[in-house]
């Protein structure tokens, strides 16, 4: 019954867009015949003034022409124009101005630009609201700015644009996804991402495959198909104040996105297009440069051990090895060796819009058309987005219709954290007279894995990785809007929106057989078939008595998701000349769901008085078929307030605007489906006879859990002065979120390594602060440099009882974990560390001269920031502006596996410390004839261990025991994770932007705008701490925190935009 | 025209009010039905599951190489063997992962479906085995940790045991001894077939005869530290119904399929083939492959025990498949003819450290003919090797063998206990037993009669208790191979053979998590925080540390 309800209301969408595409070339043609009269032509001269004197470089346009001059140092102007023809004048920050030319001198005097006084935003539901109404904190992103420095992912475009939010990509490229944190986590187990609705319609942006601890791919997310190029301005709604209204799937903010309508213009075509050239951006270049491939300061037998040791001899050059192949090479270093492996990659970003518009009836198409092709050899992605937009207007309705198709190929996502074939990991610990140019011999004669470091299935050959194995996946998402608004009458409103997503995509991974790990071959192909609907229904009413303005939203909202994946796992490949099913003699077959829907009415009273005071009150209900039916249903309310001072100073020119503002929020969550009751289910292989049949459940279900809630509150400050040339936005909030509905880690012993409970209270406390400045303004010269800071303090201040800590992560097979632990930062991180004495110093064995270790867990940092903050600058002249923009994150840390890596196979620089006396001191014991751990020798030389020896009275030596170093670092780097803890800040350029407005007096009539641009995203990092790698590396894209493992260098991207429109 | 427009309203708000509220109850709780997983399941489903997985996780059994063939010196010199157990390596993650494998799978799995086949008389048989498989398996979990949750394990769901107990060995004994005779006594040969068992295939018998010898397997187990209370029930076990296995045919082995050698992440989550065979040929076995410690190679060797190169060989791999054995040259006929020193691997040593003296191989010049790319100077060939038969992945999983039975009655006879036959006996079909148990499950060539006569006749059982004990425990040890869980435990319960630390092979400098053999391994850490309360009353009666060196409750040898 209510599908059937759905795809109805899904069809009568599609009908009534198609009729309305139809409609307008017929309009667009009957409106083509109005005629042109010839006037003649006067010349004005004129003088344009503010309130404190002349305007230097105003611009004066005859309006509806291209016809247009700018004022002189005295302000004054001549132009040709039209008698009875009308002047539009624009200055920076005054309002522009319109005068019909009667006479031949004319003088005007600008007015103030109030308005950004009455800045208007897009706040929850898609409801236009004068800023200064809100009683939360709102950043709007205008479209804009994603258009020229485009990423293939446009939601990376925010990071350092908006105060407490936190960007974060994985190493998976262009094709990968994107983690967006709004004040910090709320949720400690889930996935803490923002809601995005696109003009009113939630968008599904879950991930198809994370990454997880064991590796695997980032398959990307659903923000990657929305075209920068249709964006109209992005609101960012960071507390539950502002989101409230959006119910459960808000409670990690709002990123309303709303796009573009046809442009007020009959006709217009534009072109924008993007060309970058893509390169490494972060290098293996801070590596030691003496010692080459081997162990114990010799060479490797037969150079097929120990490939990925630096730990021989100096690489003098003086020897030539035999490498797997046959191939002899001498032995020295090969610089930069890392960088051969990766190539230029290249983005071209294209998109033809067409937009008309003839009276009341609006259409819009864009066609988008993506292509990387990555650094990482045969790694490549080509995305298709086609966007219709039609609106029209039939007597009091308005009618609003999108149809979205995106398609997108991605061939060969690079693997990442621990995969067997993550080739970042596989490059980076290659010893450094290892060129990695000669594994380009990666198979033998038979097409056959060729051994070059005995199998080990750790360290794959990376061209076998990259030319052998592969994995594709195609994606082919429509995304339906339509809306009908009901204007009864002035006061009163109804409106529609029903929207839909359908979304299917299809991984498919290959391993070649004889990839070690993989060695009879394997196949596994992922099917996605997503569908989301959504439907709401809203109606407003807005009056206004005297000096008090009213207005009441009532609506209802219906959400369904309805998922289905099927895998299908190949093994055992026996037909070697096609990846295909059929070649593999074992399949099976595993399938899931996830079907949820919620329900929900709400509720809203806006309360505006004199433009001085403004009050809202807003209230929910969610009925949630996740929970248990006698707990489903939750309701919460928010309230939030604004005091506008400046307006009680009336024409204060020092205190053109001031508002102080408070708000107060509940938000209620509930969870994932099927997690009130055990299933049982059956392993995927097939044991002829028998039935391998257990619980699903991983986590202990729970028939009585009840709705989270979320309590926030927030107050903040807004000001505008100094003729508005400094703005500044202060924000303090304080969120809580109580007996959140939790997968907590439960021991093992119950049989269940998680539990859902009710438990928790995590708090989010801070500020955040935007000031926006423009420090010069003369003539045609402005600088405008925009700063945003956010200090969030992520508390973890209960779990359940008994229980401190639980892991959200691990780096298991070195007992380091990222966790929340009671009275620490969200995201501590957690493992063993060295056995110290009272006075802190490392206590060292004297047996074996190496430091002893407490496996006991430890907090040895901490993941989350302590600051971000970015900073905007923008010079204009004339028609050249230059665009700059900076992103700072400071004082999160980050357990480097990587840096772990370089030290255990000898590459890192601190490694040479004691090595030529260690062998020295070996060269001596065997002359002597003492064989190697006798107690008779004591080495000339070595590494000393940095810590103190236990006298055993009560008293300690320092350590003076001469070890080998490569002894020293094994040890430390699998049992002290302290070692490898960075300090993970950074101060990163995002992006610069060039670019040159086209004067439109060089156009014929053909063109109307044109301009060029030169690019570039993430040029350079202007500083961090952590070596080698891109301090934004991570190990996955899950919680993506504290955690980092041979990250594939990340992308630095360099090219220009053309804009035509014609 | 107002009325109107409210009439309007009120209707549409009304459509869409009673649109949004008519989900009923049943409709939500239906959306909320996962329509790919079952309500449901038979028992005998899960008791496949918990059989299949106590050796085919390859996750769990990683331990076994990485520790208990270290610590009962039966291998050494394959990178993970050293690495860990050889030198004495503590590692969180390789010490928890028989903790982390066996609760949430099988001892889940055998909990809920004990709890679903309770009081039904149509379930009465399977529930028996699963009981008996749940003593089984727990007694593989506190024989590893010691003190740890049984009676509360498994019942997160069930029960809402959250924090469950961590029962003292002593009473997870007691309970063992209770449960396994009630199961046993309730096993009914007319009762219903337990379709699910890949251990005997539902023969109801067979499985009262396992649970009776687990019994005396267990007695056995507590023999010095309550021997009352194990004399009692290991006598009370021999006189039970239904008996104790009384040949090779009711050896208790699961049955594993042949399935494709792989190491990739599928391969963790199938249960079906001997994850341990495979592990032991290596997930890189050109480079990695399972040699055989000096304790145990030499034992062998040194008493002519006709199983020397049947367990143990000399191979060339550089020309073997990744996937299997096949091109894997063996040399030991030809090492055993030209009398080349044989250089099994001391305790704490790496199969390349030390460096072994080698040969220059004829067979291999041969092959060198045809193939140049071979190697003809043997080196780290010189040290023996796992023989290819245990290397299968459908060789067998041992639970309890008749082997084992006799090495236990030799014992009890030893101790006087009221058994019917003499220690030599005993001792000698336990020695006969465990030498067809090769050829029988493995392939390896027969041993004959007279092999073993003459093995017999110069290993005799000794004179004193001690040269006895010391010989039916070193030859339960040599049984005991494949069942690495068995082999550890009887050496630290009997203290035979006695190992010696690889320190005193001059390794002290490497054993980082110190020089005495460690006698089990340490809980989980995070169990300090998971089960904080339940973790910190165990340790308090370990001496309030979760050390590897504090002897289990039985081990006072």
């Amino acid at each position: 019954m209510k599908e059937k309800v759905i795809s109805r209301t899904v069809l009568c969408g599609a009908m009534l867009l198609g009729i309305a595409t139809m409609a307008i070339p017929a309009v667009a043609f009957a409106q083509h015949t109005t005629t042109q009269n010839t006037v003649s032509q006067i010349k004005v001269a004129g003088t344009v003034k503010d309130e404190e004197g002349p305007v230097i470089g105003a611009s004066v346009l005859e309006k509806g022409s291209s016809n247009g001059t700018i004022t002189d140092v005295n302000g004054r102007f001549t132009l040709n124009v039209k008698a009875g023809g009308t002047l539009v004048i624009n200055y920076v920050g005054c309002k522009s101005a319109e005068v019909k030319v009667l006479s031949e001198s004319i003088s005007v005097t600008l007015k103030q630009d109030s308005r950004a006084l009455n800045e208007v935003v897009v706040t929850a539901l898609g409801i236009k609201r004068d800023r200064k109404a809100l009683g939360y904190g709102l950043e709007e992103v205008k479209g804009g700015v994603f258009e020229k420095a485009k990423e293939t992912n446009v939601i990376n475009s925010l990071a350092g644009r908006v105060a407490g939010l936190v960007v974060s990509q994985t190493a998976g490229g262009a094709s990968g996804s994107t983690r967006v944190i709004l004040r910090g986590s709320t949720e400690m187990t889930g996935n803490n991402q923002p809601l995005y609705v696109i003009d009113g319609v939630p968008l599904d942006n879950s991930n198809f495959g994370s990454a997880g601890t064991s590796g695997g791919y980032d398959l990307g997310d659903g923000i990657s198909s929305i075209n920068p190029d249709d964006i109209e301005s992005m609101s960012v709604l960071k507390g539950p104040a502002a989101s409230a209204l959006y119910g459960s799937r808000a409670s990690h903010g709002v990123i309303l996105i709303t796009t573009k309508k046809a442009r007020n213009e009959r006709y217009s075509v534009e072109y924008n297009g993007t060309l970058t050239v893509d390169n490494q951006l972060s290098k293996w270049n801070n590596i030691q440069q003496v010692y080459g491939m081997g162990s114990n300061g010799s060479y490797s037998i037969d150079a097929v051990s120990n490939t990925n040791k630096s730990w021989g001899p100096k690489a003098d050059g003086g020897n030539m090895l035999r490498y797997f192949d046959g191939t002899e090479h001498p032995y020295l270093i090969i610089p930069d060796n890392m960088s051969g492996f990766f190539r230029t990659g290249l983005t071209a970003n294209n998109t033809v819009t067409v937009s008309s518009n003839t009276g009341n009836t609006g259409l819009r198409f864009t066609l988008s058309d993506v292509r990387n092709k990555d650094i990482v050899p045969k790694s490549s992605l080509s995305r298709d987005i086609f966007n219709l937009r039609a609106n029209t207007t039939l007597k009091k309705v308005d009618f609003d219709f999108s149809v979205n198709y995106t398609h997108e190929d991605v061939q060969n996502r690079p693997a990442l954290g621990d995969s067997k074939s993550n080739i970042g990991k596989n490059l980076m610990t290659l010893a450094n007279t290892y060129n990695q140019a000669w594994l380009r011999t990666y198979q033998n004669e038979n097409g056959e894995y060729s051994n070059w470091n005995g199998m080990d299935p750790y360290n794959v050959n990376p061209y076998w990785d990259v030319y052998k194995n592969s994995n594709e996946s195609k994606k082919d998402l429509f995304r339906l809007h339509a809306s009908a608004v009901w204007n009864i009458g002035s006061h009163l409103k109804i409106k529609g929106t029903s929207g839909a997503e359908l979304n299917w995509f299809n991984f498919q991974d290959f391993k070649a057989p004889t990839t070690p790990g993989y060695e009879a071959g394997y196949l596994q192909n992922n099917q996605f078939q997503n569908k989301m609907y959504n439907f709401e229904l809203i109606a407003t009413y807005n009056n206004r008595w005297k000096d008090i303005d009213v207005t009441g939203t009532v609506g209802g909202n219906l959400y369904k998701i309805d998922k289905q994946t099927s895998i299908i796992t190949a093994q055992d490949m026996q037909i070697r000349d096609v990846v295909a099913l059929m070649s593999f003699n074992e399949t099976s077959l595993q399938e899931n769901t996830y079907r949820k829907q919620i329900n929900s009415v709400f509720g809203a009273v806006n309360l505006g008085w004199r433009n001085l005071v403004y009050l809202d009150a807003t209230i929910r209900g969610d009925k949630s078929s996740t929970l248990p039916v006698n707990n489903n249903t939750y309701v919460y309310p928010s309230v939030s307030g604004s005091f506008v001072f400046s307006e009680l100073v009336k024409h204060n020119d020092v205190l053109p605007y001031g508002k102080i503002r408070m708000s107060w929020a509940q938000v209620g969550s509930d969870t994932d489906p099927y997690k009130l009751g055990l299933v049982y289910s059956k392993s995927k292989f097939t044991y002829p006879g028998y039935t391998i049949g257990y619980i699903d459940n991983e986590v202990i279900p729970n028939k009585d859990l009840k709705p989270t809630k979320t309590n926030s509150f927030e107050v903040g400050f807004e000001t505008k002065f100094l003729k508005q040339r400094i703005g500044l936005d202060f924000t303090y909030y304080n969120q809580i979120s109580r007996n959140q509905i939790m997968g907590m880690a439960s021991t093992w012993a119950t049989g269940y390594p998680y539990r859902l409970i009710n438990a928790g209270e995590i708090q989010n406390q801070g500020i955040e602060v935007t000031l926006n400045t423009r420090p010069v303004q003369v003539g045609d010269f402005s600088w405008d440099l925009n700063f945003n800071f956010s200090k969030n303090n992520n508390k973890v201040r209960k779990l359940t009882d008994n229980m401190d800590m639980f892991e959200l992560e691990k780096a298991s097979w070195l007992d380091v974990q990222v966790a929340a632990k009671v009275g620490e930062n969200f995201g501590s991180i957690i493992g063993p560390d060295f056995k110290r004495n009272t006075d802190g110093n490392i206590l060292i064995d004297p047996a074996t001269g190496l430091p002893t270790y407490d496996k006991s867990n430890h907090v040895l940092g901490n993941a989350s920031w302590d600051w971000t903050g970015g900073i905007n600058t923008t010079f204009k002249y004339k028609n050249i502006g230059l665009t700059a923009l900076f992103d700072v994150k400071v004082g999160a840390d980050l357990y480097s596996m990587s840096q772990r890596a370089a030290y255990e196979s000898g590459k890192s620089m601190a490694t040479l410390d004691g090595r030529e006396a260690w062998y020295k001191s070996e060269e001596e014991r065997q002359a002597a004839g003492i064989t190697k751990g006798s107690a008779l020798w004591n080495p000339t030389g070595g590494f000393v261990s940095p810590g103190v020896i236990d006298n055993g009275d009560g008293t300690y030596r320092p350590n003076d025991i001469k070890i080998n170093p490569e002894t020293y670092w094994m040890s430390v780097s699998r049992n002290a994770p302290a070692m490898f803890i960075y300090d993970n800040s950074y101060v990163k350029c995002r992006e610069i932007t060039l670019s040159y407005q086209f004067p439109k007096k060089w156009f014929g009539k053909f063109i109307q705008d044109m301009s060029f641009s030169l690019v570039a995203r993430n040029p350079f990092i202007v500083w961090k701490s952590i070596p080698n790698i891109d301090p934004d590396s991570n190990y996955n894209n899950t919680t993506g925190m504290g955690l980092e493992y041979g990250s594939l260098p990340s992308r630095k991207s360099y090219g220009f935009n053309l804009y035509v429109k014609f | 025209m107002k009325t109107n427009i409210r009439t309007y309203i009120l209707l549409l708000l009304t459509i869409f009010a009673v649109g949004v509220s008519s989900c009923s109850d049943s409709y939500m709780e239906n959306l909320n039905t996962d329509p790919s997983k079952a309500n449901s399941i038979d028992p005998n489903a899960q008791l496949t599951t918990a059989e299949l997985q106590t050796y085919g996780d390859l996750g769990m059994v990683e331990m076994y190489r990485n520790y208990h063939y270290a610590f009962a010196q039966q291998l050494m010199g394959c990178w993970n063997t050293t690495n860990f157990g050889g030198r004495h390596t503590i590692d969180n993650n390789e010490m928890s992962r028989m903790w982390i494998s066996f609760y949430p799978k099988a001892i889940k799995n055998l909990t809920d479906g004990i709890s679903r086949s309770n009081e039904n008389a149509s379930l009465s048989n399977v529930n028996g085995a699963l009981r008996i498989y749940r003593v089984y398996m727990l007694s593989l979990m506190t024989d590893v940790y010691g003190d740890a949750p049984c009676s509360e394990a498994g019942l997160g769901y069930i029960d809402g045991k959250f924090n469950p107990r961590y029962d003292t060995q002593e009473e997870i004994y007691t309970w063992f001894f209770k449960e396994l005779k009630e199961a046993s006594i309730a096993l009914n040969q007319s009762g219903d077939k337990i379709s699910g068992d890949v251990i005997y295939k539902g023969d109801v018998t067979k499985w009262k005869k396992l649970a009776n010898s687990l019994r005396l397997r267990y007695a056995m187990r507590i023999s010095d530290v309550a021997p009352e209370k194990a004399k009692q029930e290991f006598e009370d076990a021999l006189s039970a119904d239904g008996g104790i296995l009384a040949s090779a045919l009711d050896d208790a082995m699961i049955k594993y399929m042949e399935v494709p050698f792989s190491f990739g992440q599928e391969s963790y989550t199938d249960y079906r083939g001997n994850a341990l065979s495979k592990l032991l040929f290596g997930n890189d076995p050109a480079n990695n492959p399972s040699y055989l410690c000096s304790t145990f190679f030499n034992q062998m060797k040194n008493s002519g025990d006709p199983r020397t190169y049947r367990i143990a060989r000399f191979y060339y791999d550089g020309l073997m498949s990744s996937t299997s054995t096949n091109n894997r040259i063996d040399l030991t006929e030809e090492v055993l003819k030209k009398g080349v020193p044989m250089n099994p691997r001391d305790p704490g040593a790496f199969s390349w450290e030390p460096w072994p003296t080698g040969y220059e191989s004829d067979i291999l010049k041969e092959i060198a003919l045809t193939n140049p790319s071979v190697q003809t100077s043997m080196t780290r060939e010189t040290e023996p090797k796992l023989a290819n038969n245990f290397l299968k992945s459908d060789n067998p999983g041992v639970v309890i063998t008749y082997g084992e039975i006799n090495f236990l009655l030799a014992e009890a006879a030893l101790k006087g206990w009221n058994v019917s036959g003499t220690v030599a006996d005993f001792y000698a079909k336990g020695v006969r037993a465990s030498m067809n148990f090769l050829a029988d499950n493995y392939g390896c060539d027969k041993i004959t009669d007279a092999e073993f006569s003459t093995f017999i006749t110069n290993n005799g059982i000794g004179y004193t208790n001690e040269q006895k004990k010391a010989a039916i425990n070193t030859q339960a040890w040599i049984l005991h191979f494949t069942n690495p869980a068995e082999s550890w435990s009887n050496v630290r319960r009997s203290g035979f053979p006695r190992l010696k630390s690889p320190a005193e092979y001059g390794f002290a400098q490497f054993l980082t998590g110190g020089a005495d053999i460690p006698v089990r391994l340490s809980y989980p850490v995070l169990e300090s925080s998971y089960n904080k309360k339940s973790y910190d009353e165990a340790l308090s009666r370990m001496g309030g540390e979760n050390s590897w060196n504090s002897p289990l409750w039985w081990d006072v040898n």
